[in-house]
């Protein structure tokens, strides 16, 4: 194999591996991502039907990122949708710290964005309520999770779903400390956020080692043209 | 004192022997598979680490017969023992990404500093039983080969948590990616001959399609599998083309027999096996042939003996030594007619004549491409679509343009590794076919995953190559380098669809 083939070869390698990586380095810069976290709670049946002025909370949980805005999942009792409002508690204190409220008039199953007052930081310990504000009643989805739940004071079995939003999305890119920071949860005591640094600049090495790879294979393709005679040939 | 200081003498030559012999076995290695083995090594360990505890098929189900098996030497499916451990259902509570029953893609696990810190903090105070575990699970039917495998690693990590023992075994599967990645380059070698960029073709498509390097390196028997499938697709060419001698004959019916106690889907290899040591053997000269059938007894003893065993011991507890279908229910009895159309339309459009398929029609792009290229979790973690296409398109692309060239294939030796090979493929179809339609029928939903199809990743490795060795000079560096550059940007791709489906 010529020095020019092999050149070629390593030429096309980098030239996919370059574009393939800023093109993902581009899109991870443009995704822009509004979860801050969540509950890990499927949203998968009815926790309870709250009818007109009844509440449903749940809590203490600690918030594990700043937010400014709260994605539920409701069903209509009827039509129209009731209103609701959401109010977010210091669970110590019971002090409010956020509020928002949902528009009536839906009329199928919905998962809306409810847009906070002020938002609440990292490292709270707080409760979240669902207040129906009427006329209809409507059932908040959620499913099995580790929280309490109250409807009107009384422990229920399931916990409703809820999603904690950014109050400014963030780019994919950005949140690559957050993602190695979670990653290093529940592995081995040795790993943390650093190895998942450490393996980034490793990947990179990768490449380097595929064009030392590509280049020493197409130096070496016509080494053993004899043999190479011997197997698999039209 | 001098009997000390000779012992310690001959001790440091025996530790010098040891590194020298090292030193000439890693300078046996070519290059090119060294530097590849290194990236393989880099995305390996990433994928065992980035990978959530639990989120890889049936990972649960696999952990918790591992455990068993290191923990009290048998194996699990007791109806009076629950399914897990103590220790691993009390990681399973905390993390509760185990748990979750709907797709990441719609509810994010919590990622929980405090849960973590509270799991800690049991396991430091609590005694939690972990040979309390041992009852019926998915995985309760599978051989025990893995399972030995994998408990090298939880053996070797018993001080752990179970979180700690879980990603042990996950970084220990990265030894099986490189035996893989080996096999394909080998493969490529045996079949192509020693030509390099063939072969770094073979070994990268084996070692990169990247829902194999997140098989390999996750707590799945599936792992295992694909590496002595691979190993057994060289093994065996080896067999046909150096006329069955007795050390290849009997590694190739050892690979098989560690494979069909690997996953019972391996009895599929054996056809392709037997063909293999007949052709062998039918090239030795004719007045060779009764001693070479002395010379290759141990080899088949090698094959029954362990098989034999596996069944013996599986009649006599009870276990049923492969997965078992349950019986069709009542009024859709199996007939061949309907097999032959439901294989068909999984592959192509109905015709006229044909009734509707009971299974969904052309599911083999979203089976074969989209679920064996690139789908992770617990096939709830897709790439971004259109890639699946661009995928589709490449491989019909390599797999027409070897079809083309395999036309054109003459001589006795290579018209038999093309029937080995093609034996080896059609026999692992058929058999998921048919237990795909048999559950169908049973149960009324589809078996078929994309990863099973993984054990034979090394033919199209193969095609890959094939096809390079026979472009033009200029534009095999190229065109090999182009391979090798999308599927290093694919692995990227893949890794970065898993951290912020899970993490972010």
């Amino acid at each position: 194999m010529s020095r020019a083939s092999a050149r070629w070869g390593v030429i096309t390698f980098a030239v996919i591996a370059v574009l393939g990586l800023v093109g993902l380095l581009s899109a991870a810069a443009n995704d822009k991502r509004t979860v801050a976290f969540s509950l890990d709670i499927p949203p998968v049946s009815e926790v309870t039907i709250l009818s007109p002025q009844e509440s449903a909370c749940e809590g203490p949980l600690e918030t594990q990122a700043a937010f400014g805005g709260i994605q539920i999942f409701l069903i209509p009792g009827a039509v129209p949708g009731a209103a609701f409002e959401l109010t977010v508690r210091d669970s110590g204190s019971g002090a409010l710290l956020a509020t928002g409220h949902l528009a009536p008039g839906y009329t199928t199953r919905i998962a809306p964005r409810i847009i906070l007052d002020s938002a609440v930081p990292a490292g709270r310990s707080v409760e979240v309520c669902l207040h129906n504000q009427g006329p209809t009643r409507a059932a908040p989805i959620g499913g099995p999770g580790n929280l309490v739940e109250r409807v009107q004071g009384q422990i229920v079995p399931l916990d409703v779903t809820l999603t904690f939003l950014r109050r400014h999305p963030r780019s994919l890119l950005s949140l690559l400390p957050t993602a190695f920071d979670r990653a290093a949860l529940f592995h081995p005591r040795l790993v943390g956020a650093w190895t998942f640094w450490l393996l980034t600049g490793a990947l990179l090495v990768a490449f380097a080692l595929g064009v030392v790879a590509l280049a020493r294979a197409a130096h070496g393709d016509g080494d053993d043209s004899e043999e190479a005679n011997q197997p698999l040939r039209p | 004192m001098i009997l000390s200081g000779t012992v310690q003498v001959s001790r440091r030559g025996e530790a010098a022997g040891g590194l020298r012999a090292a030193r000439r076995a890693f300078a046996a290695v070519p290059s090119p598979l060294a530097a590849l083995l290194g990236v393989v090594a880099i995305f390996g360990v990433t994928w065992a680490l980035i990978v959530p505890p639990g989120q890889s098929p049936d990972s649960t189900s696999h952990f918790a017969y591992a455990q068993t098996l290191a923990e009290n030497f048998a194996l699990p499916g007791n109806p009076l023992r629950p399914g897990v451990s103590s220790d691993q259902r009390q990681a399973i509570i905390a993390d509760h990404v185990n748990e979750i029953t709907s797709s990441p893609l719609t509810v994010k696990p919590d990622w929980s500093a405090a849960d973590y810190q509270r799991y800690l903090n049991t396991v430091a105070h609590t005694h939690l039983s972990r040979s309390d575990g041992g009852g019926p699970s998915s995985a309760a039917p599978n051989p025990p080969l893995y399972y030995l495998f994998a408990d090298l690693a939880y053996w070797a990590d018993s001080g752990g948590d179970a979180f700690s023992r879980m990603y042990a075994m996950q970084l220990w599967g990265v030894v099986l990616l490189l035996l893989t990645v080996t096999g394909g380059w080998l493969l490529a070698g045996e079949v192509l001959g020693r030509r390099r960029l063939p072969q770094l073709a073979c070994a990268a498509v084996v070692g990169f399609v990247p829902t194999e390097t997140f098989l390999a390196t996750s707590i799945t028997p599936d792992s295992l599998l694909v590496t002595l499938w691979t190993l057994g697709l060289w093994l065996g060419a080896r067999v046909i083309s150096r006329a069955a001698r007795p050390v290849d004959a009997a590694a190739l019916c050892a690979v098989a027999a560690a494979a069909i106690l690997t996953k019972a889907t391996s009895y599929a290899l054996l056809p392709a096996v037997a063909f293999a040591l007949a052709i062998g053997w039918w090239a030795r000269p004719k007045e060779e042939r009764i001693k070479a059938l002395r010379q290759l007894a141990p080899a088949l003893l090698v094959l029954a003996a362990p098989v034999l065993a596996w069944v013996a011991y599986s009649r006599a507890n009870g276990r049923s030594p492969v997965n078992v279908v349950a019986p069709a229910v009542a009024g859709s009895s199996a007939n061949p007619r309907q097999f032959l159309s439901y294989v068909w339309q999984f592959y192509l459009p109905r015709l006229q004549f044909m009734s509707p398929s009971i299974a969904e029609p052309g599911a083999y792009f979203s089976i074969w491409i989209r679920e064996a290229w690139a789908t992770f979790g617990w096939l709830d973690v897709p790439i971004v679509q259109w890639i699946y296409s661009v995928i589709g398109w490449i491989c019909g692309a390599f797999l027409v343009a070897g079809a083309v060239l395999m036309t054109r294939v003459r001589g006795r030796r290579n018209l038999a590794l093309l029937a080995y090979f093609v034996l080896a493929l059609v026999g692992l179809l058929a058999l998921l076919h048919v237990t795909d339609y048999l559950t169908i029928l049973s149960s009324g939903y589809a078996l078929l995953q994309g990863r099973y199809v993984l054990p034979v990743i090394g033919l199209f490795g193969l095609i890959v190559a094939f096809v390079i060795s026979r472009l033009p000079t200029p534009l095999r560096a190229p065109v090999c380098g182009a391979v090798l550059g999308a599927l290093l940007v694919l692995q990227v791709l893949s890794l970065g669809t898993v951290a912020e489906t899970y993490y972010t």
